[in-house]
């Protein structure tokens, strides 16, 4: 009896094993990179993710979600841009080839049909992480420009609490010795994904991502209401809220020494308690980073009204129809109008100058 | 404390641990009613106050009307009980419900129509039933009041069938709680089981297809007509996994420490009527409805009319005693509707028809019982019949079906195949297929995948038991 359970238990186990990767995410082990100065995850593995979208990823060298090589120039027109930005430009939600890195390199190079190059030879270097916002931007940009021939840098800006971090005084790059190789990653060297994922479940609290932490204390419990949206209750917050941005932008200036475009592409129009919402909760807060674009020379391209002519002809650019239609990230959808946008922007500007005063354009 | 956190894991294993090292019965029961307690106070101490209320009200009233010979004085104390009890659900229940439902005419007098700030204590509407049950079965004579008030206030409060039922009669448990159970390892080995299986029924399939329940009734109007029947399909799903999940826990810890429950589902979608329907859902509360209201109005004893005003009577009543609102006393109005036309037509429709005319009046039901108000109830019975506009998938044609359906999360979808399954296998193989005897090889197999599939596939989110709002 006790054998046959032990069989038993094991072959379940095998058979839930055997079928995992089509429900659970993998955990791909980090490491890190010398250039970036940061943690990535490992070039060459396969990022699946299953809870938006049910795409999977290639990672490429310095944890480029997507693109799995460093292209090298054929010698015509080269134009190197740094996408930077959070998970919505990371996009580990849609297939590579939906990517918004991909879809740039489409439209500013107008491929055609067959994949064939008719216009610049464009390569975006995906450089966004989820979870990043304008330090980390800041602290890889100068880096970047030196070992990776950046020649412009791409922010896609999808929330405005991005740009609204503290501008640290000191910014010295972290050396492998202080990085937090964190235990997970650790795991994800040896251990399967489905035991990765079951000791996530367990052990960290579904709501947070925090840990775990067991209440056997009755009630009632107090609840703490958790603010998600900066919302300006007063003057003062507006002005403080103003000095922040000024702040970040101010320091991603000081930090790039080539020209700088920010693709404002909020959540919005938003399907939000099936309510469609149209207007922008941030505006105020976009309209600070308008007012301040030309003092540091930075080009703004604003996708909200591009979404919303999308809503309108019925296709949501967020969200993918399993429970978070016209919600959560963009979909390839979003990107490929982001792209559309961005390439407009690009070609309305360059026929305004002559083609060798383009920015960031290396002959 | 929610079956299925790890509090009540730990708390249950601690529990049964305890309660089979005991020995007597006093100390047993002693355990268990402070366990109970505890598990009640997880939520708010204070409610444990209409607990202790409850109990005492009843334990007292039962002694006085067996001590009296008087019907009137017997009656009286009955009344006292009713009073008590169902004074209690109609203040934290229905006050604000009558109150705002009556807003206009308290308004008009001058009143200040203002609502409470009442919270609603947990599976009040369960343990009052239970309580009830046991005074009108002694005014009744149909059972003697337990002379013991530690049997009685266990009755009241066991942990496992205290907020969400099964409704069980005094008469079902207290004869139980008077002696010692036996250690029985099969029986210990089976209410594992059934614990195991309902929680896969609620986080595996209830909780998915929530899923997709919320998000469609959330906005109707966005999505293809057959992603808003899907909804509606998954959201009787839902319910049935959830409820069901919920009552196979509760009878399998119930097993697990000795005692017994009746059953409360009988795959109910496999009705051929209405009134089968009825035999097959929620059966501790349809008998109990049967049996305390039904019955005392007339039952079917009467004319025609009489026995027709009964039946809506004790329908309506159903569907507000599940909830505050206008949509589901509408719900209770529409199954009494639906049994008094099945009963005057006296109709014998083939099984398959009979089963499809049965779902369309539980599916047209639910829709009533989901729907967060009238507006937002027809809006989902405009996209059942395409009359509205749908937003499209990208990448998909808005009117296909095919893009749609391919369009939706696989785990609700899945839970959905498993549903359907579920019911088909139980059709031709009963009880016998969900049993997992620890004797056969498939069992180990089963019991491995379910414990991986419930760590790995749940939802990130907590999700409380439907029926907790009741």
């Amino acid at each position: 009896m006790i054998a046959r359970w032990l069989i038993g238990l094991s072959l379940g186990t095998l058979i839930i094993a055997a079928t995992s990767p089509w429900f659970v995410r993998s955990y791909v082990a980090r490491t890190f990179d010398d250039v970036r100065q940061r943690v990535v995850l490992s070039p060459g593995e396969a990022y699946r993710w299953r809870a938006e979208g049910y795409a999977t990823t290639s990672v490429g060298p310095h944890g480029m979600m997507g693109r799995t090589d460093m292209p090298e120039s054929d010698g015509t027109r080269v134009l190197t841009l740094a996408l930077w930005g959070d998970s919505q430009a990371e996009g580990v939600s849609v297939a590579d080839a939906d990517k918004l890195w991909y879809q740039l390199e489409s439209s500013l190079g107008e491929r055609g049909v067959s994949g064939e190059q008719n216009g610049l030879d464009v390569r975006v270097l995906p450089l966004a992480s989820s979870g990043d916002d304008a330090g980390s931007w800041r602290r890889q940009m100068p880096l970047v420009e030196r070992e990776l021939n950046v020649d412009g840098h791409v922010l896609l800006l999808c929330e405005m609490v991005d740009l609204m971090g503290t501008v640290e005084s000191s910014d010295a790059p972290a050396s492998v010795d202080s990085v937090d190789l964190s235990a997970t990653s650790r795991l994800a060297n040896w251990a399967p994904d489905l035991a990765i994922h079951a000791g996530r479940n367990l052990l960290t609290d579904p709501q947070t991502t925090e840990r775990r932490r067991l209440r056997f204390r009755v009630g009632p419990i107090p609840k703490t209401a958790q603010p998600t949206r900066v919302t300006f209750q007063k003057e003062t917050d507006r002005v403080a809220a103003e000095g922040w941005i000024i702040d970040n932008l101010n320091a991603i200036r000081a930090a790039a020494t080539t020209p700088i475009w920010i693709v404002y592409a909020p959540r919005c129009p938003l399907v939000m308690d099936g309510k469609l919402r149209v207007d922008d909760p941030d505006d105020q807060l976009w309209g600070i980073v308008e007012r301040n674009a030309d003092s540091n020379s930075f080009e703004v391209i604003d996708c909200r009204d591009t979404f919303r002519d999308s809503v309108a002809s019925g296709v949501f650019p967020h969200g993918f129809h399993n429970g978070r239609f016209g919600n959560g990230h963009l979909n390839a959808v979003g990107y490929q109008l982001i792209a559309l946008k961005f390439a407009k922007h690009w070609r309305d500007a360059e026929s305004r100058k002559l083609p060798d005063e383009s920015p960031g354009v290396a002959e | 404390m929610n079956f299925t956190q790890l509090e009540f894991l730990c708390f249950l294993i601690l529990v049964v641990s305890i309660a089979w090292t005991l020995r007597g019965r006093v100390a047993r029961n002693a355990f268990l009613l402070l366990a109970s307690y505890y598990f009640y106070a997880y939520w708010d101490i204070r409610f444990c106050g209409l607990l202790l209320l409850s109990t005492a009200v009843d334990f007292v009233v039962a002694k006085k009307i067996v001590a009296s010979e008087v019907h009137a004085i017997r009656k009286r104390w009955l009344m006292c009980s009713l009073t008590v009890n169902l004074g209690m659900l109609g203040l934290f229940k229905y006050f604000n419900f009558f109150l705002e439902t009556a807003e206009p005419l308290v308004r008009a007098i001058g009143l200040d129509a203002s609502t409470l700030p009442i919270v609603l204590p947990v599976g009040i509407s369960f343990f009052t039933f239970q309580t009830l049950s046991y005074t009108i079965d002694v005014y009744r004579r149909k059972m003697k009041p337990t002379s013991s008030v530690l049997d009685f206030a266990l009755y009241v409060s066991f942990f496992p069938q205290l907020v969400a039922g099964p409704i069980v009669r005094a008469a079902h448990l207290l004869p139980q709680l008077a002696v010692t159970p036996n250690w029985n390892s099969k029986r210990m080995y089976n209410g594992a089981q059934q614990l195991l299986r309902g929680a896969v029924k609620k986080v595996l399939i209830a909780d998915h297809l929530a899923d997709l329940v919320d998000g469609v009734f959330a906005g109707p109007e966005l999505y293809h007509p057959v992603t808003v029947w899907l909804a509606v399909l998954a959201y009787a799903g839902q319910i049935y996994y959830d409820f069901s999940g919920y009552s196979d826990m509760a009878i399998g810890i119930a097993k697990m420490l000795g005692y017994r429950f009746p059953v409360n589902f009988r795959h109910p979608y496999l009705s051929t009527s209405v009134s089968e329907f009825w035999r097959r859902w929620h059966i501790t509360l349809s008998t109990w409805l049967r049996d305390y209201l039904f019955i005392p109005l007339g039952g079917s004893r009467g004319t025609t009319w009489n026995t027709n005003r009964n039946l809506l009577i004790t329908m309506t009543l159903g569907g507000l005693w599940h909830g505050a609102a206008l949509t589901f006393v509408s719900w209770g109005v529409w199954h009494g509707i639906a049994l008094i036309v099945a009963r005057c037509s006296r109709l014998r429709l083939p099984r398959f028809a009979g089963w499809l005319a049965t779902m369309s009046v539980v599916l047209f039901g639910w829709v009533l019982f989901r729907a967060t108000s009238f507006e937002n109830a027809m809006v989902i019975y405009r996209g059942m019949i395409g009359r509205t506009t749908p937003l499209a998938v990208p990448g998909t044609e808005s009117w296909s079906v095919a893009g749609t359906i391919l369009w939706l999360p696989p785990l609700p979808l899945l839970a959905l195949a498993c549903m359907v399954v579920d019911h088909l296998v139980w059709r031709t193989h009963g009880r016998r297929w969900m049993r997992l005897p620890a004797d056969r090889w498939f069992s180990p197999v089963a019991t491995a995948m379910m414990i991986w599939a419930l760590v790995l596939y749940a939802p990130r989110g907590f999700r409380p038991f439907v029926y907790f709002q009741f």
